[in-house]
């Protein structure tokens, strides 16, 4: 797409590229970072107290209750498992599509990945009402005599891939991280820092034999991850569309929900990578205003995939002809709690129109707001869809949801919780991948690098 | 007795001795007849109470377990176990339940010797199917923490504000009453009571002591009926309306299914006459407020209390005058000819109005014109009933649909009037000696009675107080004396002329309480005071067995010897019979009663005051049970509030919740506005029985108290027509409402027909589903398979199946709050929807629990199978597994599970169910658990236990669920859907039934049936025509 | 775990010249000697004569166990250990355990390829010999062990420098 345009700008050398990558592992973080950092971890410090709180008192401290039996946690669990996807597609379905350009980004993708998923993972432990037994949902074999667990139902599927997926994606990471690892460990002046690095990088000496493996298994994981990125959302859009209920109970739900979380997650690396850019310069010639206008591109097209989605359930609930479906839709945008579908629609379709022009599709500050916009948009397109619940089948047990002290204590610790891990990622990783970056260092330059 | 035994199937008939040890149970029982007055009250003597403890067993054992006073004596160590006393088994006791108004014969179910709830009694020809929810709060109240426990004395002098109190012993206590005794003479007054013993009592001992007056009052008791009665034939009776065989009842302001004392036997015998294959009655109600009898009308019609007389007068105009039926002198005519344009004056639909009068007509002999109640408690209520008794006396349904032969209801024996009496006599100061027993005078008579009392005191009088709390009467006593529940003590009661049922204790006092009537019978044997038999009986149980013996066997037919005759009373719990198909002629009214009736003066806004469901008099207030129990109409808990009509509300801008203050004559109070379709536009209404400042840590400032807005007028209660002013206010509180949403939407959720349609097609209304081939194939239920069927057009939506299972299965309350955020956790709730003009809906009530669907959507999402179907069809909940993820409420299409979003059973709120009520049977669910109905699961283990013990299979309707079981109108049916004869598989094929939500193929194994409208409007979602 | 080797190594501008070198050093007849590179560089396994990596069949057949383990262990649990009613459906419903057999396939595949690899590569070493820091950041190497047939480091550096290696060493070990 950006063929002859570099991939690195400022003719770098190799070393250059060292240089640049392992400066913030190298030298003493400033005050901005500092001062985010601060910030981050106190989020996270009253994160882990509201959840005392939660857990210590029960669920009955959150919005949620009859016959909303769900809200906030299990709406912020798929918009961060959401968010999780972006990492996954760039650094595997680009790297099999042979995409140069994502090696400048792939890395913190891959991070903001793994983070996210983390954060997610939480979620669905802590709304259970007895957290302390969630263990109970693997199966395990126990002295209970015979007695495992409902392979039938979503909730478990769920399990399975949110765990398979984390797992499978800080493998492929750690991989990718190996020889940079080595980098810096063979960079490192004192011992301590030589053993961590050595021992991170598992004595990785970069010798060709090594090499004709390692891509190779680069290969299948990013062929494995492909299928395993797509099968995650989809199995958290079966959390919904396996239920019975009006709203939920729609066979769009996976490609839908899929395209949302490509949509958030692209939203959340440009928030990411921009003020990577203000953190580290030097990092500008990596992470490209052609990295960012090519996301900002594809946040467009998934916004309007998914502003499609939103058009076809009401067509669907229309032509479906149940009343119920019909009734759950129209509820949906004009009943008690239409504002919420509104927030929704403006956030997510409206607001990324903005980038059929160029121009703001390379203004920093217009692409930081909207990615923010999109992400608070996609947060409550999970909530629209989970408070179907409020207005079901009797209308005897209809609600309105309310929120608590606790839901916007989860909701904010969260975000907590995950950049206090990428702050600290970027201080103690590479954050743009070494070995794949300098293979690209001709990408664009005269006579167009060479290729096989 | 054997054989007696034999050819009875229920287990507990068992009575509180072994059959085998009849020889044993004579003599000791012989003996206890004999036993000499002159042994010490303390229990030395031994004998006669050690067998008394014998007697009772069960109840010893329990005293044992939970530890009451004096266990010296009465441990007796399982080691040695009674009799009757199996660990783990429910043993069952006949008792009665004498409530102020009503009473009803009772099976108390006991767990090592602890009442845990009470049952029907179906050997009683006069108490009802089912029990209200107001009997099961009485059986949880035994164990209310907040009880008197313990006899006291008031000792600072001044101030009533902070008064000191003496816990004192009762020998004490008897010490310085039978010191007064000696001197003073004694003026009682106690709550009504049904009990021909204590009334016998009460006569002795008031005989003993010359110059003591007693009085017997409650603030609801309607003694206009009575004197109507007189008033309108010449003798004072009171009547009882023969629903089961009314064909046509026209309600004027009556609400017999609902606020009725004796709701639940009118339900029992009207529903008897909605069988739509049968010949079905119509009801037709005239009612100013939305009762329970008005949204089960055929045909209801809005009108303001204080113009009941005119529709009253209206119709005999109708019939006698527009008519021509019926032979009345000129003088009534002229009457009733004032009355000509009711229908107009009260825009009443005319043609619909002659119509009713015609079918009164038509009817006539099977007819009933029904009025009273507080809906109907206007100043003019005698006139009600006069009126009524001539529509009736024309109609010829006196001696057909009303059996005036005696007085029916001996429970009914206060006068309204007769607090001015008693005020009276307070006042004169003859008596130094006030004893006020088991009734709540000050809360229920204000400040009059608070003055009056306050005067008594004053003057040097001593105020004895016999009652269960220290509740605002209990406050000002001199005394305070702890009386036993009816579950620790001997009685009986006389539910109708004739039909006596015995109170037997099922458990020793758990608190150092003690009766009236003991006290009596102390103080009289120490004053050697009273007739022989008055002295002559040590314990009540004596008396109440030498009462029975001469004066109740007396004049039965009965030739057995008094003890077996005793021993099959104690089994049976009751004795004598109701006297059915009386054909008594008619009566001849006295026109003249009607001179003085006179078209209602209507203007402004009415004040209608009613009480609740749930809460009634307030007597029950700090049970918090009937306080969470969703009105079966408002669907509102937790408080009283001011009803308004929508048209009215909206003219005012009156939200729920909206603070409103109603001005009467003067009286202001302050009170949240509830919006309540249906309503007459200018009528208010507002429950009586809330705002109590002493009732206990529950009931204390729930609601307002609305008792200061009756008016007395020379002693008789005003409750409805007085003028009310009704100004908003800018303050709001919100109402714990239960439901969400009152229409249907169309939907089908309640299947209605009217009864020209369902004789056209027996599935009336019923839209049936075509379905494709499941994927799957179904699994098979050999041997049993539980369903359950839910007759609508039997359920009138009372709410006494919400509470019987609250009771059985240890729901917990969780608490207004709560309820507000929508965390109540009934199992079971009833769904009250509104169809047609919002001026004048009909009403559609319907019982809603766990469907127990074949393909249950919330087992296939559970993901740690917490929630499975056992071989037996019913949707099983395992507690332990569950961790919460609330995914399988969430895929419930009924919305019928409940989460514990918070500990709720730590007994450490004063919402909590006290831990000696709870059922051992039934798991006491911990927080963080998904639960829901279980069909009662453990009855029916404990039935098939039993008939695997006599090797055979369950028979049908030997289990009953508590639902059923509380239900008074047999609208609920459980059983075994794999036989074809059970009653469940019958009703499961009649055409009525149908599945709710069918199209979503769950397939539940709860069915419910169309409900059936008399009436000649077609659709039941007619849109404007529900106005009439 | 592979043991260390002495030898000769060369030091080579860049990945371009160090294709070329290694091309040579096959057609020289060497075959045991490896280049050493802060990246991957794109024909060097065809320049050094070395086939297609096998990982993929591990992938396969560990993506194949897992999927079966996964019928099997949802068949065996739901429908022979612990058989029970599930709101209707079949004990074995196979259309809803399809997502586990699915995830079970990827977690399997993904996890031991990736074991593959580390055993193929001899992974981990703790703390290597290594030659030059800068191998790992901008240098590249063509390295010629004694392993390799024949081998005599004197002929080894002629042979590098006739490759344009600009310093050739001799290493103690590798």
């Amino acid at each position: 797409m950006l063929g002859r345009s570099k991939l690195v700008l400022g003719d770098k050398s190799f070393k250059d590229i060292t240089e640049d990558i392992c400066a913030p592992l190298e030298t003493l973080p400033g005050k901005p970072w500092l001062m985010m950092f601060g910030a981050a971890k106190t989020t996270l410090l009253f994160y882990f107290g509201v959840l005392f709180y939660i857990a210590y008192t029960g669920m009955g401290t959150m919005g949620v209750s009859h016959p909303i039996m769900w809200g906030t946690d299990i709406v912020t669990f798929v918009f961060w498992v959401g968010i999780g996807h972006a990492g996954t597609l760039i650094s595997a379905i680009l790297f099999l599509f042979r995409q140069k350009w994502r090696t400048g980004i792939a890395r913190a993708a891959e991070a903001m990945t793994v983070f996210a998923v983390m954060t997610a993972g939480i979620f669905p432990l802590m709304h259970t009402g007895r957290p302390w037994l969630a263990f109970w949902l693997f199966p395990y074999p126990n002295q209970r005599g015979p007695l495992w667990v409902n392979f039938r139902s979503p909730l478990l599927w769920d399990v399975f891939a949110v765990s398979t997926y984390a797992t499978v994606s800080i493998v492929f990471w750690y991989v990718g991280l190996i020889p940079d690892f080595a980098t810096v460990r063979d960079r490192a002046k004192n011992t301590l820092r030589k053993n961590i690095y050595g021992a991170l990088s598992m004595g990785w000496r970069g010798t060709n034999r090594n090499w004709r493996h390692y891509e190779m298994v680069y290969l299948l994981l990013a062929g494995l991850s492909t299928p395993l990125v797509l099968s995650v959302h989809t199995i958290v859009s079966f959390d919904f569309a396996v239920a019975n209920l009006p709203g939920w109970h729609t066979t769009i739900f996976p490609p839908y929900f899929i395209a949302g979380a490509i949509f958030s997650g692209f939203a959340m690396v440009v928030t990411l990578m921009t003020l990577v850019r203000i953190g580290f310069p030097q990092i500008k010639d990596y992470i490209t205003l052609d990295h960012l206008e090519v996301m900002n591109k594809i946040i467009m097209t998934t916004g309007m995939m998914v502003g499609y989605a939103y058009g076809s359930e009401f067509f669907i609930a229309w032509y479906s002809g149940v009343e119920f479906e019909k009734f759950a839709f129209v509820n949906r945008a004009f009943g008690p709690m239409g504002w919420s579908y509104w927030i929704m629609v403006s956030c997510n379709v409206i607001s990324p129109q903005v980038f059929w022009f160029k121009k703001f599709r390379r203004s920093i500050p217009v692409m930081f707001v909207v990615s923010i916009i999109v992400n608070i948009g996609m947060w409550f397109e999970r909530f629209v869809i989970t408070m179907s619940l409020h207005r079901d089948f009797l209308p005897a047990n209809w609600a309105v949801f309310h929120f608590k002290f606790a839901d916007v204590g989860v909701l904010v610790g969260s975000f907590g919780m995950f950049f206090t891990l990428f702050l600290l990622f970027l201080r103690a990783f590479p954050m743009v991948s070494m070995s794949e970056v300098k293979p690209c260092l001709e990408v664009g330059r005269d006579g167009g690098g060479h290729h096989e | 007795m054997k054989d007696m035994q034999n050819n009875n199937e229920k287990k507990y008939w068992k009575s509180i001795d072994q059959l085998e040890n009849e020889a044993r149970f004579n003599e000791m029982a012989e003996a206890e007849f004999q036993t000499s007055p002159l042994k010490s009250e303390d229990g030395n003597d031994g004998l006669a109470r050690r067998d008394f403890l014998k007697l009772m067993g069960a109840s010893v054992a329990m005293s044992a377990t939970a530890c009451v006073r004096r266990p010296a004596q009465k441990i007796v160590p399982y080691a040695k176990r009674p009799e009757d006393l199996v660990v783990g088994k429910p043993n069952f006791y006949a008792s009665v339940l004498a409530d102020e108004l009503s009473g009803a014969g009772l099976i108390v179910r006991t767990r090592e010797g602890r009442p845990i709830k009470l049952e029907p009694n179906p050997a009683n020809p006069a108490s009802p199917k089912g029990i209200s929810t107001r009997m099961q709060a009485h059986c949880i109240s035994l164990y209310d923490p907040e009880r008197l426990k313990q006899p006291k004395r008031w000792i600072t002098e001044e101030n009533f504000h902070d008064r000191k109190w003496n816990l004192l012993t009762w020998e004490k206590i008897d010490d310085e009453v039978i010191g007064l005794l000696e001197k003073e003479n004694v003026t009682l007054i106690t709550n009504n009571y049904s009990s021909p013993s204590r009334k016998a009592l009460i006569d002795d001992f008031m005989a003993a002591f010359k110059g003591s007056k007693s009085f017997v009052w409650n603030p609801l008791v309607d003694s206009a009926e009575s004197s109507a009665q007189e008033r309108s034939y010449g003798k004072e009776v009171n009547v009882r309306p023969l629903f089961e065989k009314a064909k046509y009842i026209v309600s004027v302001g009556a609400d017999f299914l609902g606020e009725d004392p004796r709701a639940h036997e009118y339900a029992t015998a009207y529903a008897k006459t909605r069988n739509p294959d049968g010949e079905m009655s119509r009801l037709i109600a005239f009612e100013g407020m939305l009762s329970l009898t008005g949204m089960n009308a055929d045909d209801r019609i809005r009108v303001k209390p204080s113009q009941f007389i005119d529709v009253l007068m209206g119709l005999a105009h109708e019939i006698v005058v527009a008519q021509g039926n019926g032979t009345v002198n000129s003088t009534t005519k002229a009457k009733l000819v004032e009355f000509a344009d009711v229908a107009e004056k009260l825009h009443i639909d005319a043609d619909l109005f002659s119509e009713i009068a015609k079918d009164l007509w038509k009817n006539r002999g099977q007819s009933l014109v029904l009025t009273g109640g507080t809906y109907a408690g206007v100043e003019n209520a005698e006139d009600l009933y006069v009126a009524a008794n001539f529509l009736n006396t024309v109609l010829g349904n006196d001696g057909k649909t009303i059996d005036y032969a005696k007085n029916n209801y001996t429970t009914i024996n206060a006068k309204q009037s007769d607090l001015e009496a008693f005020l009276a006599e307070l006042d004169a100061k003859k008596n130094k000696v006030l004893i006020v027993e088991n009734l709540n005078l000050v809360y229920y008579g204000g400040e009059t009675v608070k003055k009056a009392i306050r005067d008594f005191q004053d003057a040097g009088g001593t105020f004895i107080y016999m009652g269960f709390y220290q509740d605002e009467t209990g406050d000002m006593a001199d005394i305070l004396l702890p009386i036993d529940h009816s579950l620790e003590a001997w009685g009986d009661a006389e539910f109708h002329k004739g039909v006596y049922g015995i109170q037997q204790p099922t458990i020793r006092p758990l608190h150092n309480s003690r009766s009236l009537e003991q006290s009596f019978l102390n103080w009289a044997y120490a004053l050697q005071a009273g007739s022989k038999r008055l002295q002559g009986s040590e314990t009540y149980y004596d008396y109440v067995r030498s009462y029975w013996k001469s004066d109740i066997l007396k004049n039965s037919k009965n030739g057995q010897a008094f003890e077996d005759f005793w021993f099959e009373l104690l089994q049976k719990g009751v004795y004598g019979e109701l006297a059915e198909n009386v054909n008594l002629p008619v009566r001849s009214f006295k026109q003249s009663a009607l001179a003085s009736i006179s078209s209602g003066k209507a203007e402004g806004m009415e004040l209608s005051l009613y009480t609740k469901a749930g809460i009634g008099d307030g007597k029950y207030a700090n049970i918090a049970w009937l306080q969470e129990f969703p009105d079966p109409v408002s669907k509102v808990t937790w408080d009283n509030y001011a009803t308004f009509s929508k048209a009215t509300a909206d003219k005012m801008g009156i939200k729920e919740g909206t603070i409103v203050t109603l001005d009467v004559e003067g009286q202001k109070v302050e009170v949240p506005a509830y919006i309540q379709v249906g309503q007459h536009d200018s009528v208010i209404g507002l429950a009586l029985g809330y705002g109590r400042t002493k009732g206990g840590r529950v009931a204390n400032g729930v609601g307002v108290d609305a008792y200061p807005l009756i008016k007395r007028v020379d002693g008789k209660p005003v409750f409805a027509g007085r003028k009310v002013v009704a100004a908003k206010t800018e303050k709001f509180s919100p109402l714990a409402n239960t439901q969400g949403h009152n229409t249907m939407m169309g939907r089908q959720i309640i299947v209605e027909a009217t009864l020209d349609s369902y004789k056209k097609d027996k599935s009336a209304g019923i839209h049936k589903h075509k379905f494709l081939e499941s994927a799957w194939g179904k699994h098979e239920y050999k041997g049993y398979r539980w369903g359950m069927a839910v007759d609508l057009n039997s359920c009138f939506g009372c709410g006494s199946c919400v509470v019987a299972c609250q009771a059985e299965n240890n729901i917990p309350v969780v608490g207004k709050k709560y309820v507000l955020e929508g965390r109540e956790m009934h199992w079971m709730r009833i769904d009250r929807y509104y169809s047609g003009d919002m001026n004048n809906p009909d009403s559609h009530v319907m019982p809603v629990m766990c469907q127990h669907c074949e393909n249950a959507p919330c087992e296939t999402v559970c993901p740690v199978l917490a929630t499975v179907h056992d071989d037996e069809g019913t949707n099983s909940m395992v507690y332990n597994r569950c961790v919460g993820t609330r995914y399988c409420s969430n895929n419930c299409p009924y919305k019928v599970r409940r989460f514990n979003w918070f500990a709720l059973t730590k007994g450490d709120r004063p919402e909590d169910t006290p831990r000696e009520a709870y059922n051992p049977r039934v798991t006491v669910r911990s927080r963080g658990v998904m639960e829901k109905c279980t069909f009662c699961i453990q009855r029916i283990h404990d039935v098939k236990d039993t008939a695997k013990n006599e090797n055979r299979t369950v028979r049908d309707g030997e289990i009953k669920v508590a639902c059923e079981e509380g239900c008074p109108s047999g609208a609920i049916t459980f059983g075994n859907m794999n036989d074809p004869e059970s009653r469940v598989s019958k009703l499961f094929e009649s055409q009525r039934t149908y599945k709710l939500l069918e199209e979503y193929l769950a397939v539940p194994s709860v069915r419910y049936q169309t409900k059936i409208r008399n009436a000649k409007r077609e659709n039941t979602d007619h849109h404007g025509e529900g106005s009439h | 775990m592979s043991k260390y080797v002495s030898g000769v190594v060369g030091f080579i501008e860049d990945d371009h010249k160090l294709l070329a070198a290694a091309k040579k050093t096959y057609a020289a007849g060497y075959r045991e000697f490896d280049t050493i590179s802060p990246f991957p560089i794109h024909g060097m396994d065809a320049a050094m004569g070395l086939g297609r990596s096998a990982i993929p069949w591990v992938t396969f057949f560990a993506g194949l166990t897992g999927c079966s383990f996964g019928l099997w262990f949802t068949w065996w649990t739901s429908a022979v250990d612990y058989p029970v009613n599930v709101g209707g459906k079949p004990f074995m419903s196979l259309p809803a355990f399809i997502p586990i057999l699915f995830e079970l396939t990827i977690l399997f595949g993904a996890l031991s390829s990736v074991g593959a690899m580390f055993i193929l590569n001899g992974l981990p070493k703790v703390k290597p010999p290594v030659i030059d820091p800068d191998l790992t950041c901008s240098k590249f190497a063509l390295f010629i062990p004694e392993t390799e047939t024949g081998y005599n480091p004197e002929k080894a550096e002629s042979h590098l420098k006739s490759i344009g290696a600009t310093d050739i060493r001799r290493v103690a070990e590798f």
